[in-house]
């Protein structure tokens, strides 16, 4: 982190600890911060259903928030790197496609076959397996088919095709499925980070810090990767193996975030974006702290959003982040064609 | 100190190759036009001695060393390079690309020590790149982005330095210049040049060595003699 730099980094450290702090304040029952304070320290507060709000149900969600923001925004930053492309992020490369088609095959098939449809089913362990399998193997199909097309736009379209593919193969698996069902499927790709229990976030928090740790290894090689891939061989690179490092930690991170939390829409795509025109570098040494501090500010701020405060509604946590990011990525195409 | 061939073919596939039995050899300060017509095969000879392609039978040595046992890293301190691919980076300063020449030497965060940076600012002023040195690269000439890569590539300090068609692009002024720089680079820092190009004109004038791949397949070295022009259209012309 240049002189230049730092203090703009450190101004959005308070500003992700003030966005954090404040999805802990708002909510559907307003408990007063000094309480919410006491809890945090450790201390003891009359109110034992506040007490229960704040510590298992806004806390978790809390933490998820920050962790999902940092690990996907980080995650679209390596896959923009890899494949030399502003569009590229873990959504459109089928990850959280990937996902969906493994929690409609358990939610929806396992309901055509008199399966086993409990009511709190989102927040299950289940679930969460079903995305985590159904990203990877998605993922890798398309990384596959990317490694023996070397082609970008081939790759970026087929990753469309097999994305509608998947979106027609849930929706028939919807049309066979009970009702009960499929209120449970569409509940889960609204995304969510309150549905995350206390102990779901431990996990969650342990795959994001490997990932994101792993991270800090690959700002070097993602620099040279800028390059293009004769340019960062002849610089001494392996290639070949740092785009199987960078696939390994952004299936960890997307994958199981999203297997967490549902998916969430463009925070992967736009936030380095908004990184790189905040700091106006191309350095991934800052890119990579950076991307992630402003990914936890949005995210934290979305799921505050969702919570709606003062209501009794809970909005889709991917509805609000997919609002905010496509003018982004709208914005960064029209400023590259220079319209 | 030495770049060294022999009985090379390159290709992509081993029963198919594309130019056979190719031998050659340089010495530092040699600056040598590798020619040929479109599609024989000067890109795929200049990759694999680069280390990026696979050799299909044959030997490359560079310093006495055989490039096919060299990792990514040991051949980056052999060999660099500038390439027709088209860089495009947001945001990046021309000293920070040039930076990156000396990953081979910088540790897993990349990070620039004192040696670094000496040898970062000797190669800007050698180019007399330091007016551009904070602007960003993407706001150049094509001139002065060819330039900024060749800074790159020197940065590595490398013995052998490879150009694919540095001058393909660039008006009669600007490949003047970069060509007057090039051999200014090949005689002062000792280097071999190596570079691909369409332009007789200034690989005679500038060039000491031609290679020249013949359409008939055969691979022709003309030194800088007396009658250099004349052997030089001699192999290109009868051949054509």
């Amino acid at each position: 982190m240049s002189q230049r730099n730092l203090p703009l980094f450190l101004f959005l450290c308070v500003l992700m600890v003030a966005a954090f702090v404040l999805q802990l304040v708002l909510g559907s029952v307003s408990i007063p911060l000094a309480d919410i304070l006491k809890v945090l320290g450790g201390g003891h507060i009359e109110n034992e259903t506040w007490r229960n709000i704040i510590l298992e149900a806004r806390l978790p969600g809390a933490i998820a928030a920050v962790l999902a923001g940092a690990g996907l925004s980080v995650s679209g930053l390596q896959m923009q790197a890899m494949f030399r492309n502003p569009v590229a992020g873990p959504y459109v490369l089928g990850i959280s496609a990937g996902a969906s088609l493994g929690v409609a095959l358990l939610l929806l098939a396992g309901s055509f076959f008199g399966g086993m449809v409990g009511l709190h089913l989102l927040s299950s362990w289940s679930v969460i397996a079903a995305a985590a399998v159904g990203a990877t193997a998605i993922f890798l199909i398309n990384f596959f088919i990317s490694f023996r097309l070397n082609d970008v736009v081939a790759f970026l379209i087929i990753g469309l095709m097999i994305g509608g593919g998947i979106g027609a193969l849930i929706e028939v698996l919807q049309s066979v499925s009970g009702n009960e069902a499929l209120k449970q499927y569409v509940l889960w790709t609204f995304g969510s980070f309150r549905y995350v229990s206390s102990t779901q976030v431990m996990y969650l928090s342990g795959m994001v810090g490997m990932g994101i740790g792993l991270t800090f290894f690959l700002s070097k090689p993602m620099n040279l990767l800028l390059l293009g891939d004769s340019y960062a061989t002849s610089s001494g690179l392996d290639v070949r193996k740092t785009k199987l490092f960078i696939v390994f930690t952004t299936s960890i991170l997307a994958g199981s975030i999203t297997a967490f939390c549902g998916p969430i829409g463009f925070v992967g795509l736009a936030v380095p974006h908004v990184a790189r025109a905040l700091f106006k570098t191309s350095d991934h040494k800052i890119l990579i702290p950076a991307t992630m501090v402003i990914g936890a500010i949005i995210t934290c701020l979305c799921n505050v959003a969702a919570s709606a405060p003062g209501s009794d509604f809970v909005l889709p946590v991917n509805a609000i982040t997919s609002l905010l990011g496509a003018p982004v990525v709208i914005w960064i195409i029209v400023r590259q064609k220079k319209l | 100190m030495e770049l060294e061939g022999t009985h090379i073919s390159i290709g992509y596939k081993k029963a198919a190759p594309v130019f056979k039995n190719i031998s050659f050899r340089a010495q530092p300060g040699d600056m040598v036009a590798l020619l040929g017509v479109n599609g024989i095969g000067k890109s795929t000879l200049l990759r694999t001695v680069a280390g990026l392609q696979n050799i299909i039978t044959g030997e490359i040595k560079i310093e006495g060393k055989r490039m096919a046992q060299l990792t990514a890293s040991a051949k980056a301190t052999l060999v660099s390079l500038v390439l027709t691919d088209k860089i495009n980076i947001d945001h990046i300063t021309v000293r920070n690309l040039i930076s990156l020449g000396r990953s081979p030497y910088t540790g897993w965060l990349g990070s620039l020590n004192e040696q670094d940076q000496k040898v970062i600012n000797e190669v800007i002023s050698l180019l007399h790149l330091q007016p551009l040195a904070s602007k960003f690269f993407n706001q150049l000439s094509d001139g002065e982005k060819q330039k900024v890569l060749i800074a790159r590539a020197l940065c590595q300090q490398t013995p052998v330095l490879i150009l694919d068609e540095p001058t393909a692009f660039l008006d009669f002024r600007n490949k003047k210049e970069i060509m007057k720089t090039l051999r200014q680079v090949s005689e002062q820092l000792h280097k071999i040049i190596l570079l691909s190009t369409h332009d007789i004109e200034a690989a005679l004038t500038y060039c000491n060595k031609c290679w020249i791949m013949t359409e008939q397949k055969t691979f022709v070295e003309v030194i800088r003699t007396a009658d250099y022009k004349t052997q030089v259209e001699a192999v290109l012309q009868t051949k054509l």
